[in-house]
């Protein structure tokens, strides 16, 4: 017989299992920051990049390891974080494995911004273009998340819509483009960190900080919603509706925020989460925050791929996510036996 | 707590479900019968805020529920929804877990994981408390769904079809549970399709027809071939075994 404090003990065992895990993923995030830090097409040897950033020396080094490896790491880190982060509460809050601002046609309506930018605008209006235009698909899902009888599957396939037409107008405007600006577009579409520079930092790293703990601070209601279902969530006293439009609002507005520095790289935001659900399951509480460090480490280890495999030529990181991404997910979806969603 | 509803409508995009429904309920068993598409769980639903009628009213203790937030709703009404299977995977202490939403904000105390782990007990389910919810049986996945609403701590417990899909052994032991909690002090309105059941647990029974109130009272009275007739369009026979009531169908 089991007494009253023995399952306490057991779900505060189970607990702290998945912070362990949690904290796991944080030591990975940081040792591979650290290893991705000393490889490059430049090589510099190990002991010496640690004494410049100790040191920041102004040499060609120096500024090899301050101004282009560095901040590229750390937006490497802060875009995958942010990817995954959006990708589990969308997924969670539409209750479908699916549901992600990419499927959302968040990403590919930023995709279009950047394109009109780059044939029309110039490269200055890249930014405030693509963030612009994937607004647009955010108000409309809100619109439609308004609507009444709105079900979680009319917004995903909303998405979808918005998805191809999206990428269709991109597809239109590129075919009349000129060679130089359509490669430029498709790497943008494929989604880069080449652009990744200190400036890029701060206001990304923002975003992500603030939407991060908006969202952790709605990640109870989000298990309700979860495990109860709409009506009995309602029940235990949470608002759907309200809670659905505020998870999808600052989701929206993350991905919009980083995508427009990025371009669209995908696959971060629906891996991430997943992965993690299969290690520490669903409570959202555990899973967010793991989701998020997770998508970091994925879209990091990522990027020193793409920069280190066929040096000196540099890899779009997007390829790589697809690439590695995609078989990895498979393959863990076949082991695994029992139904995890 | 007392419950009084007046004169409530409810409809469907234009198609009447309710249609002026009025009952005083006070600290009893009460077992809502009636066909399917009869408004059983229409009026459950109404009662708790999951839907707002279109007219009438609500009084919770004397309180119109519109003028209760969902939040304080929660605290006093628990809702046992019908079992469906094929819901998101998660261990059985955490979905009774989410019946402590209404007291807790974010972070829960050790007394919110004891009083989870007491209900549990109670309902003798302690040793599946880190099962995954969905390879419970049935049975046992009903139970769990009456352990959150007994985690809610609500005082009147509302629920739709508890028995359906369940064994006989089962269907017993949750009315049993059911009337037990009735004997703490805590007001039971179900909604079932077993006449057989609900004559042998209920104090009162409500048959449905159509939206509409057609006969309250207690099981004898209500459960009567001429009302099983009028309302279900089937010739019964009621015999009396042990003094319990019980219907069985004539052929033909």
């Amino acid at each position: 017989m089991l007494r009253v404090s023995d399952v306490v003990e057991e779900y505060e065992k189970y607990s702290l299992g998945k912070v362990l895990v949690i904290l796991t993923i944080l030591l990975l995030l940081i040792l591979a920051a650290g290893i991705a830090v000393t490889l490059g097409s430049y090589s510099i040897p190990f002991f010496k990049v640690y004494s410049i950033l100790i040191e920041h020396p102004n040499s060609v080094e120096g500024r090899i390891v301050w101004f282009l490896r560095v901040p590229r790491i750390l937006m490497a880190i802060i875009a995958g974080s942010a990817l995954a982060c959006a990708g589990a509460m969308t997924q969670g809050i539409l209750r479908n494995p699916l549901a992600t601002p990419y499927t959302l046609g968040i990403s590919s309506a930023a995709g279009l911004g950047a394109a009109i930018a780059i044939l029309y605008l110039g490269s200055y209006a890249v930014i405030p273009s693509a963030f612009a235009i994937s607004l647009i698909p955010v108000f409309v899902i809100l619109a439609i998340a308004k609507m009444r009888g709105a079900t979680p599957e009319t917004m995903i396939l909303a998405g979808i819509a918005m998805l191809y037409i999206f990428s269709a107008v991109t597809t239109l405007l590129m075919f009349f483009a000129n060679p130089e600006d359509v490669k430029e577009i498709y790497f943008w579409i494929v989604g880069d960190l080449g652009k990744a520079s200190w400036k890029a930092i701060l206001p990304t790293f923002a975003s992500l900080a603030v939407c991060f703990l908006l969202l952790f601070w709605k990640t109870w209601d989000v298990n309700v919603i979860m495990i109860a279902g709409d009506e009995t969530a309602k029940s235990l006293g949470v608002n759907p509706e309200r809670l659905r439009i505020f998870v999808m609002f600052i989701s929206s507005f993350l991905t919009a925020s980083i995508v427009s520095f990025t371009g669209t790289i995908g696959f971060v935001c629906l891996v991430a989460p997943h992965i993690c659900r299969m290690i520490i399951g669903g409570d959202y509480r555990y899973l967010l925050p793991a989701s998020t460090l997770f998508g970091g480490l994925l879209l990091l280890t990522c990027d020193t791929i793409a920069r280190t495999v066929m040096a000196p030529i540099v890899l779009p990181v997007g390829v790589i996510t697809n690439c590695l991404g995609g078989p990895m997910f498979l393959y863990l979806l076949l082991r695994r036996r029992r139904e995890y969603w | 707590m007392r419950i009084r509803i007046r004169e409530l409508e409810f409809e469907y995009d234009g198609i009447p479900a309710l249609k002026g429904i009025s009952i005083d309920i006070n600290e009893e068993f009460l077992a809502i019968v009636g066909p399917n598409g009869s408004g059983k769980t229409t009026l459950l639903k109404c009662m708790c805020k999951i839907l707002k009628p279109k007219r009438g009213v609500v009084m919770l203790n004397g309180r119109d529920i519109n003028d209760l937030s969902q939040m304080e709703i929660a605290k006093r009404i628990g809702y046992v929804p019908q079992n469906v299977s094929g819901t998101f995977p998660a261990k059985v202490f955490e979905v009774v877990l989410t019946g402590r939403r209404p007291y807790i904000g974010w972070k829960f105390s050790r007394k919110d994981l004891e009083k989870v782990s007491e209900v549990l007990r109670v309902l003798g389910l302690e040793e599946f408390a880190m099962r995954d919810f969905d390879t419970l049986s049935g049975g046992q996945q009903q139970k769990v769904l009456i352990a959150r609403a007994l985690a809610q701590e609500a005082k009147i417990l509302l629920l739709d079809e508890p028995t359906a899909n369940l064994d006989l052994k089962h269907q017993l032991e949750v009315m049993e549970l059911l009337k037990s909690l009735t004997r703490k002090g805590v007001t039971v309105i179900t909604a079932i399709h077993d006449l057989n059941l609900a004559s042998m647990f209920a104090d009162r029974i409500v048959m449905m027809k159509d939206g509409k109130i057609f006969a309250i009272g207690t099981p004898k009275n209500v459960v009567t071939s001429d009302n099983v007739r009028a309302v279900y369009g089937v010739e019964v026979r009621v015999l009396e075994v042990d003094s319990y009531r019980v219907i069985v169908p004539v052929k033909g």
